[in-house]
């Protein structure tokens, strides 16, 4: 029963912190398969460390830090492959100022998830195939019969929407506004 | 902040997460990212935008928290044993959940998991979605997802799989694949046959031979026997009725979307296939050359230029591609257009409507045949092209590799249409540059809705004299290296696409037009 509780308390943990902790690495990593992979990677070895969790701190930043490592890593495996990384002078600025932002990420995720169910249903159609799907923006051209431009155009008024509303929200109280 | 803090920002984010940032576009966004504090918020924002909406949607956020928290508050309380019962259903549940959590985050997640069933061979200018193989490394059983180029795979057994870009496969085993989307050219090369390829409507059983497969986005299938023979039957879940049949050497079949017909006795096309992996694109960086493309984009031939942009050939005035209307013309006009340096002109050739004038020194081009003066659109600096029947847009590939991006600078040139290139203009305008050649590949993409109406012709001439000519037969998708030596004193580098007939679905264009 133990190890119920164990696999329980940490499930319960990762699924709330979740999207914190995915968050963290798509900021530094923004490839979104290597994202994943880093994602899955990293969740094992927090599955396998978890007895090192002290109960009653903060998950998502103990998370974050085995996640930080993992990133490194890949990094590193990266370097000498043709892949557009961040560059290094950038990756270390967005590292270095993450932590300062960490502690509003739970509040800024839930309000996004509030602001996303507003969304009418033609937008939220189109985010879900593009970040659901991980549909390349090409696709979602052909699918609308629009360009491509005009599909970043769109993406981009829909980020500017739910941005909108997620600063709405946090200085307003709860209700999405 | 909540408005991009410049005009492209959420473009390059979106081509940052689509992997298809270019090194000066990323260059740009961090040197933003890492001075502008404004723009770093943005940025920050946006990746959290998107990682909120992919995590909300997997399985793992579907799970209610509070019914873990109902779970685990319950098992401190004892109540009667229908109650005890619910709780540890409950918990059992979760915990399968967990299990199944756990499992589908490490198993069934983008990396290819299982035993090694053979090895990736090599590749050409390959991007991959998802698991990234690289050569030589072993191949597991598992989905992927090759976006760019070629791939070759090695199977255990002997059996040699060629992948096309873009192709959709899941790798089952040593004898088995799933052909999801795209092309793939299956060649068996020991005794032992019986391989097999999946698709949505049919399967396909090698009995000794080298075999193309196309499996559709609509879910129709195409099989064509390059040598020996093949089985081809219809996937016995979407048939109305069991069907099968033997299809020989030189011969195709074809599987309609629905899967309930089989239709052979068409001809084999090799040339719908890659049958070689091609040889690695290798050259001298420090040969300095110019992009044709780039020029009629309006940039300086570095890739300064705007991609789809191309010029009118009726009006000679700038437009945005693709084109989208067929338009006629009875006159031999040549349109000047001082304002594009380099560019000397454009015009509709039709070898019956008197001389075709190419430059504005009055040089005719003499060989020119006689077309409709049909035009569509004019020289473009893309890959793309516009089929009118279906309002899709497709774009021009080779081996693969998508034409019309600045590593790939394409030059669209749908007939009947013709361009003069001022060469002294360009030796003018970049004296670090010694122009020899032109170099690109030339031709009709495979992937035509249709087959092309009537046979196309493309023409090179310099200073109005052929320099090459190529002829592209009705229902031929080739694509030709052309490679054309320009003598020091030629002037005019004149480029001209006709068509017989009509010139529907002739979709020429020049990819990687260089001048070097």
């Amino acid at each position: 029963m133990d190890q119920d509780k164990r696999t329980l308390d940490f499930l319960r943990l990762f699924v709330r912190h979740q999207q914190e902790i995915y968050a963290y690495i798509l900021t530094l990593v923004p490839h979104v398969h290597d994202a994943d992979d880093l994602f899955q990677e990293g969740m094992t070895v927090m599955w396998r460390k978890f007895d090192q969790f002290e109960s009653g701190t903060n998950f998502a930043a103990w998370g974050v830090q085995i996640m930080r490592y993992q990133i490194l890593d890949y990094r590193r495996n990266q370097a000498r492959s043709k892949r557009v990384l961040i560059e290094d002078s950038l990756f270390e600025t967005l590292m270095n100022h993450l932590p300062t932002i960490q502690d509003e990420m739970a509040a800024r995720i839930e309000a996004l998830r509030r602001c996303q169910s507003l969304l009418d249903d033609r937008a939220k159609r189109i985010i879900k195939m593009r970040y659901e799907h991980n549909t390349p923006a090409e696709e979602i051209a052909s699918y609308l019969k629009v360009s491509r431009r005009h599909v970043y155009h769109i993406l981009g008024q829909i980020n500017g929407v739910l941005l909108r509303c997620m600063r709405r929200t946090l200085a307003g109280g709860s209700r999405p506004v | 902040m909540s408005k991009p803090p410049f005009p492209d920002m959420d473009e390059l984010i979106q081509r940052l997460l689509d992997d298809q940032i270019q090194p000066d576009e990323m260059a740009r966004l961090s040197q933003a990212i890492r001075e502008d504090s404004q723009v770093r918020s943005y940025y920050i924002d946006s990746l959290l935008v998107s990682a909120v909406i992919r995590r909300s949607s997997q399985a793992t956020g579907e799970l209610s928290e509070t019914d873990l928290i109902v779970a685990l508050a319950d098992e401190g309380n004892h109540g009667g044993s229908k109650r005890v019962m619910r709780r540890r259903y409950a918990i059992a549940a979760l915990l399968m959940f967990g299990i199944l959590v756990l499992a589908s985050l490490m198993l069934f997640g983008p990396r290819v998991q299982g035993p090694a069933i053979g090895g990736l061979a090599g590749t050409y200018e390959a991007q991959w979605r998802g698991a990234r193989p690289r050569p030589g490394e072993p191949l597991h059983a598992g989905a992927y997802d090759l976006r760019e180029g070629v791939a070759q795979m090695e199977l255990d057994q002997g059996t040699r799989l060629l992948l096309e870009a873009p192709c959709r496969i899941d790798l089952t085993s040593v004898d088995e694949v799933t052909l999801r989307e795209g092309r793939l050219v299956v060649e068996v090369t020991s005794p032992a046959n019986g391989f097999r390829v999946r698709t949505r409507t049919a399967l396909i059983t090698d009995l000794g031979t080298e075999f193309g497969v196309i499996a559709r986005s609509n879910g129709s299938t195409e099989a064509h026997v390059l040598q020996g023979r093949i089985h081809v039957a219809l996937d016995t879940n979407g048939a109305s009725r069991p069907m099968s049949l033997v299809v020989n050497q030189g011969q195709a079949a074809t599987v309609d979307a629905a899967g309930s017909t089989i239709r052979d006795g068409l001809a084999a096309r090799p040339d719908y296939f890659v049958l070689q992996l091609p040889p690695s694109s290798q050259r001298d960086d420090s040969v300095k050359r110019l992009s044709l493309a780039d020029i009629v984009g309006g940039g300086n031939g570095h890739g300064t230029g705007t991609l789809d942009r191309g010029i009118d050939l009726g009006t000679g005035r700038v437009f945005k591609g693709p084109a989208t209307t067929i338009r006629l013309t009875r006159r031999n006009e040549f349109q000047p257009i001082p304002q594009f340096r380099g560019i000397d002109g454009v015009f509709v050739p039709n070898g019956a409507s008197g001389p075709v004038v190419i430059s504005s020194t009055g040089l005719t081009f003499s060989e020119c045949p006689r077309t409709m003066g049909s035009y569509y659109g004019g020289p473009t600096n893309s890959g793309a092209f516009f089929d009118i029947p279906s309002q899709q847009t497709y774009t021009a590939r080779l081996h693969g590799v998508s034409f019309g991006t600045s590593t790939h600078p394409a030059l669209n040139l749908h007939p009947n249409g013709g361009i003069t290139f001022d060469l002294d203009r360009i030796r003018q305008d970049n004296p670090d540059v010694r122009i020899d050649r032109f170099t690109a590949v030339c031709g009709i993409p495979k992937d035509l809705p249709q087959p092309q109406f009537s046979s196309a012709d493309v023409w090179v001439l310099l200073d109005g004299a052929v320099g090459l000519h190529l002829h592209y037969p009705e229902g031929q998708s080739v694509v030709e290296a052309v490679d054309v030596p320009i003598p020091a004193q030629s002037r005019f580098l004149t480029l001209v696409a006709t068509c017989s007939g009509r010139a529907d679905y002739s979709w020429i264009f020049f990819g990687n037009p260089y001048l070097e």
